[in-house]
């Protein structure tokens, strides 16, 4: 649930007034705090939807599930293509399993 | 339902033994979206063009693929074909057959590699539609996807991008150069240039990637293109698994072509483009880099290799930088000031000095220098006034 | 932070923005943006205007995605068909002239869908819609929603994206419209609508789900949690009839992540089974059909396994093939892709290890029952003039799911459509304006001026578990009695009343305790139905320990209308009407 960014990674947008990952989620969960980094502002209200982690033009943000659901450090990389998107999932021990999902027409 | 029509170039029978163009023809004729495949001796011959025109006409052709030489070449031609048929350019797709295939490869592997380069162009050419770009003369965005986040704003070097009255960022034709940046860099894709579209291009991958393994996507922006050309020309050969698709920069590469180039299984992507300050375009390939080194982090991460994709500059586009006399230099700093790549900086001694990576020859400075202390080697006031005395003497 | 920026200090600081509108849409959903589209299509002079609290392209249950349609009639397949297998799925209950309406919309709009871009599995053979169950098909739809949001932009629908919706404009008992307030901006809109149409679909978090402990999953929920009665609420407030909030969808899940099984379901046809490897529904529900049992008895039925001790159970996937695998993830990752992600951060190998299952926090969506807005079938109008419901929010016709929502987003824009050129210039009661600025931003001006409260996530929390505990929660195997019921609707009533100590930081956490407002006036009317009908029609989704037995003195529908200036509720019945000939209970 808890939307992980990678401060390194985001660059806040280029501090435009609303950053992609801002605008787009559903719940109005995400922000920039006030070094102008994006951050969720309650991880325990997320749907894991992952239309932040999705729309992120760096790549800064994972989708990660909270304790509760799941072990630690599985991974679900969404890398968005025109009309595919590659989904890379890495299990707790590391197994790996690729999916490319078909997302539009033409 | 478009069906395209296909041009095989034979270019005067200097590609002739290089090609089984019989084999290509057959093979051709046989892809459902094809309406009918020709062969001419010359396309741009008038006999040729006249064999094309018939091509054109026919009732279920609306779009034609068109193999034959680097549009360096001869593109020029193929626009005004267009034109003549009242055809929008975009539908005619020129693909490179003689100096990225017959001349650059082995016989055994030039006639796989003209097919799969012709599927390429046939793919692109099949899904060019019109979205607004093909009249807009500059960069268009596509406002019903666009989430006004601004980053072609922030972007494009000649900030040619404004935000309209409707919210909207929108182009000036007056000023957009067409580089491509604002396509490279867009999170969601939606902005095309009049001839550059991410869907047209991610059209193109699918048959790259049956090539000859390993299979290598290029994308060469116009500079790199015509030293691929020339590479051609001079009769040296590079592996068959690459394709080269051009791209007006590097900074034109947007990262879901990426995407999509990897989700098709290609083995590897290259992004050609000219060395850290040459860019002609100021800052695409410096963009290019910065969103291919996160992109790599991106592919280290899905565990793919980071080697998959890389930048590769070109060296020779390294131009002859104007030099500052010292001795006649008042320390003015006009040059410095009109300079539009920022190549001259004043150092800590005073001295004006001018960053040979940076400087692009377009001698701007040496023309505003009051004091006629900057001059350009290769275009040096004394080679002009020389130049002007012969054309008056003559 | 945006919504940290603009918070009002006063009243007096609060800019109002007023808007004019022919046909104003509340929730750019679904169901919201097919009626945006539909009314544009009827007359494009028409002005449309959506509200939407978040953005619209991802917005709603659909932001991540849909991977089947679950109502689409194929060929060889009648209207009729259709009604009389919802019926027996509903206790025998559902609004047949309005579900006669949306049977003949079906299929339009999923087709639509495809043309725009969305990608729908095709059988290789026939080029049909490969059939997945009896009424299923399955699509491919991750990006499904930007591709209707890009069609209502196309169509020159204005969007007002972030603005909250807290209350219906009413002058003389007709709906001019709605306020209002902009969770970044913090200006209060005010939208003079000839015509409404209520689209914010159902409410999820009114009862507490079993993974939320405080930890960081208090939205594990299958249904949207950014769906919370709005549009029930402020129709309850106005005094709108509502229909069968009984009916509440308590459905089986997957364990702990609360997601779809259909998919695995109807999409892999996986038996459910228990601890000792039985099929539960062969075993134990033979004579309610067995695998062809009734929702609601697939539903229950490993709650009951669990409550006799013969949990957990599971849906047994271990006879999977390894293709079917890898499509079955592939399936999720168009709906629930974090799913995946589940099985991944458990190492999950679904042939060895099946999927667990259990019930999920019962939720209020009229999609799947018959839950919501009670409407007129000739215009899909609400009992309120002006107003017209559609999808989630709407009620009488179960079994909907997407295309049904679809459907009726078309046929409430024509309503609408028709209404507005009848209807002449409204007003709008700018004594209500007043009241509602200070009802909306109270929480914001507590917290300057007193400081001190209570914070909507305690309020929230507290309604949430005395809901489970007392109204028949996932934790009580969805149980409940006259006593339960009545502790319960005295518990809400005082927090109802204590509304007024709520205190709100910043934008979003005004936007949170409205949502708290809106679930506790739709709890109330829950509880008050849930009281009403003494019997057990759907075992599971309304079980009264008290009367566990159907009793067909209530056949027919419970309604309720609060009285907008009491607050009273009053609930009452309406008489069943039959269209379609045959025994209610059974699909043939």
């Amino acid at each position: 649930m808890p939307p992980k960014v990678d401060h390194t990674k985001c660059d806040g947008c280029r501090a435009e007034e609303e950053p992609l990952c801002e605008q787009i989620c559903p719940g109005n969960l995400m922000t920039l705090n006030d070094e102008g980094k994006a951050i969720c502002r309650e991880n325990r209200d997320c749907w894991d939807c992952m239309s932040c982690t999705k729309i992120c033009p760096q790549g800064a943000i994972e989708t990660r599930l909270p304790y509760q659901l799941g072990y630690y450090p599985a991974k679900l990389i969404p890398k968005v293509g025109t009309n595919k998107i590659i989904w890379t999932c890495i299990d707790i021990n590391g197994k790996v399993e690729r999916f490319v999902v078909k997302t539009r027409n033409d | 339902m478009s069906k395209a029509g296909v041009v095989l170039c034979r270019c005067n029978s200097i590609i002739d033994g290089r090609i089984d163009f019989e084999q290509l023809n057959k093979k051709l004729a046989a892809d459902k979206k094809v309406q009918a495949v020709i062969q001419v001796d010359m396309a741009c011959s008038p006999r040729g063009k006249k064999t094309i025109r018939e091509l054109a006409a026919m009732e279920e052709v609306d779009r034609l693929v068109v193999a034959a030489c680097s549009p360096f070449s001869k593109g020029a031609v193929f626009d005004g074909f267009a034109l003549e048929m009242q055809m929008p350019k975009q539908l005619i797709e020129l693909v490179n057959l003689r100096e990225h295939c017959a001349w650059a490869h082995e016989i055994k592997d030039a006639d796989k590699k003209a097919l799969t380069l012709i599927k390429m162009g046939l793919k692109k050419v099949l899904a060019a539609r019109d979205l607004g770009q093909w009249s807009a003369g500059c960069a268009h965005v596509n406002k019903l996807k666009c989430d006004r986040c601004k980053r072609c704003i922030e972007e494009c070097p000649n900030r040619a991008i404004q935000l309209g009255a409707d919210g909207y960022p929108a182009a000036d034709p007056a000023i957009c150069q067409r580089c491509g940046i604002c396509v490279g860099g867009c999170p969601l894709g939606v902005i095309a240039l009049p001839d550059f579209r991410l869907e047209e291009v991610s059209a193109m991958l699918a048959p790259l990637s049956s090539g000859q393994s390993p299979v290598i996507a290029g994308f060469f922006c116009n500079f790199a293109y015509q030293e691929a050309d020339l590479m051609g020309q001079i009769g040296r050969q590079h592996s068959p698994g690459l394709h080269i698709i051009r791209v007006p920069c590097t900074g034109a590469v947007n990262m879901i072509t990426v995407n999509d180039a990897i989700a098709e299984g290609i083995d590897g992507i290259m992004v050609v483009g000219c060395d850290s300050s040459q860019c002609k375009h100021r800052k695409g390939n410096e963009l290019a880099k910065y969103r291919i080194a996160n992109c790599r982090k991106g592919l280290e991460e899905q565990l793919l290799e980071q080697e998959r994709l890389v930048y590769v500059s070109l060296g020779e586009g390294l131009v002859e930088p104007s030099v500052i006399n010292r001795r006649k230099c008042v320390r003015c700093g006009l040059c410095a000031q009109i300079c539009p790549y920022g190549a001259i900086k004043i150092t800590d001694s005073g001295d004006y000095e001018v960053n040979a990576r940076a400087c692009r020859g377009c001698g701007a400075c040496a023309g505003a220098c009051r004091s006629g202390a900057v001059d350009l080697p290769q275009a040096s006031g004394g080679k002009i006034m020389a130049a002007i005395k012969s054309a008056l003497a003559g | 932070m945006a919504t940290k920026k603009n918070v009002p200090r006063s009243l007096e600081e609060v800019e109002k923005i007023y808007h004019d509108t022919d046909i104003l849409i509340i929730g750019a959903g679904n169901a919201g943006c097919f009626a945006a589209i539909e009314a544009k299509r009827k007359n494009p002079g028409v002005k449309v205007t959506l509200m939407e609290k978040a953005y619209i392209d991802r917005s709603g249950c659909l932001a991540a995605g849909m991977d089947a349609i679950n109502t689409y009639l194929k060929k060889g397949m009648t209207i009729d068909d259709f009604i009389k297998w919802s019926r027996s799925q509903a206790g025998g209950l559902l609004r047949e002239d309005l579900a006669i309406k949306v049977a003949e919309n079906l299929n339009a709009p999923v087709e639509e869908w495809e043309e725009w871009g969305l990608p729908i599995k095709k059988d290789e053979d026939t080029a049909e819609y490969a059939t997945r169950g009896k009424w299923d098909i399955t699509i491919q739809g991750e990006s499904m929603k930007p591709i209707i949001a890009e069609k209502v932009r196309e169509y020159g629908c204005e969007v007002l994206n972030r603005v909250v919706a807290t209350n219906y404009l009413v002058k003389d008992g007709k709906v001019t419209g709605a306020m209002g307030f902009h969770v970044r901006n913090g200006k209060m809109y005010v939208v003079k609508a000839k015509a409404t149409i209520i689209a914010t679909g159902g409410a999820a978090g009114l009862y507490k789900p079993y993974t939320n402990d405080g930890s960081d999953s208090h939205h594990q929920l299958w249904y949207c949690p950014f769906n919370t009665g709005t549009g029930y609420a402020i129709g309850i407030r106005a005094g709108a009839e509502m229909t069968t909030f009984e009916m509440r969808w308590c459905a089986t899940r997957t364990k702990d992540f609360n997601g779809p099984i259909d998919t695995i379901s109807v999409g892999y046809k996986t038996p459910m089974i228990n601890a000792r490897g039985e099929k539960i529904l062969q075993e134990h529900y033979a004579e309610w059909g067995g695998e062809t049992a009734p929702r609601f008895i697939r539903a229950n039925a490993p709650m009951e396994e669990w409550r006799e001790g013969r949990g957990p159970c599971f849906m047994d996937t271990t006879a999977m093939s390894d293709e079917n695998i890898k499509q079955m993830k592939n399936d999720y990752l168009n709906e629930r892709p974090s799913y995946v992600l589940f099985l991944a951060s458990r190492g999950q190998e679904l042939k060895e290890e099946p999927i667990e299952i259990y019930g999920n926090d019962p939720y209020i969506v009229g999609g799947h029952t018959a839950s919501g807005y009670w409407l007129n079938a000739d215009d899909w109008s609400t009992t309120m003039p002006g107003l017209f419901a559609c999808g989630d929010v709407a009620g009488g016709v179960p079994n909907k799911f997407v295309g049904g929502c679809a459907a009726e987003g078309l046929l409430a824009a024509r309503g609408a459509v028709e209404y507005v050129a009848k209807c002449g210039d409204i007003e709008i009661d700018e004594a209500m304006v007043e009241a509602e600025l200070e009802r909306v931003y109270a929480p914001l001006m507590r917290m300057f001026n007193e400081g001190d409260g209570v914070r909507p996530k305690e309020m929230e929390e507290r309604m949430q578990r005395l809901m489970d505990e007392y109204a028949g929660g996932v934790h009580q195997f969805f149980r409940m009695s006259e006593e339960q019921l009545k502790y319960a609707l005295k518990h809400i009533k005082i927090m109802q009343d204590q509304v007024k100590y709520l205190i709100a930081e910043d934008l979003h956490d005004l936007m949170c305790a409205h949502e708290v407002i809106d679930r506790l006036d739709v709890a109330e009317v829950l509880i008050h139905h849930l009281m009403y009908r003494k019997e057990t029609r759907w075992p599971g989704w309304q079980t009264r320990t008290d009367f566990p037995e159907r009793n067909d003195a209530f056949d027919c529908f419970v309604n309720s209308k609060r009285d907008p200036k009491t607050g009273e509720v009053q609930v009452f019945t309406r008489d069943y009407e039959q269209i379609v000939p045959g025994d209610r209970m059974k699909a043939n």
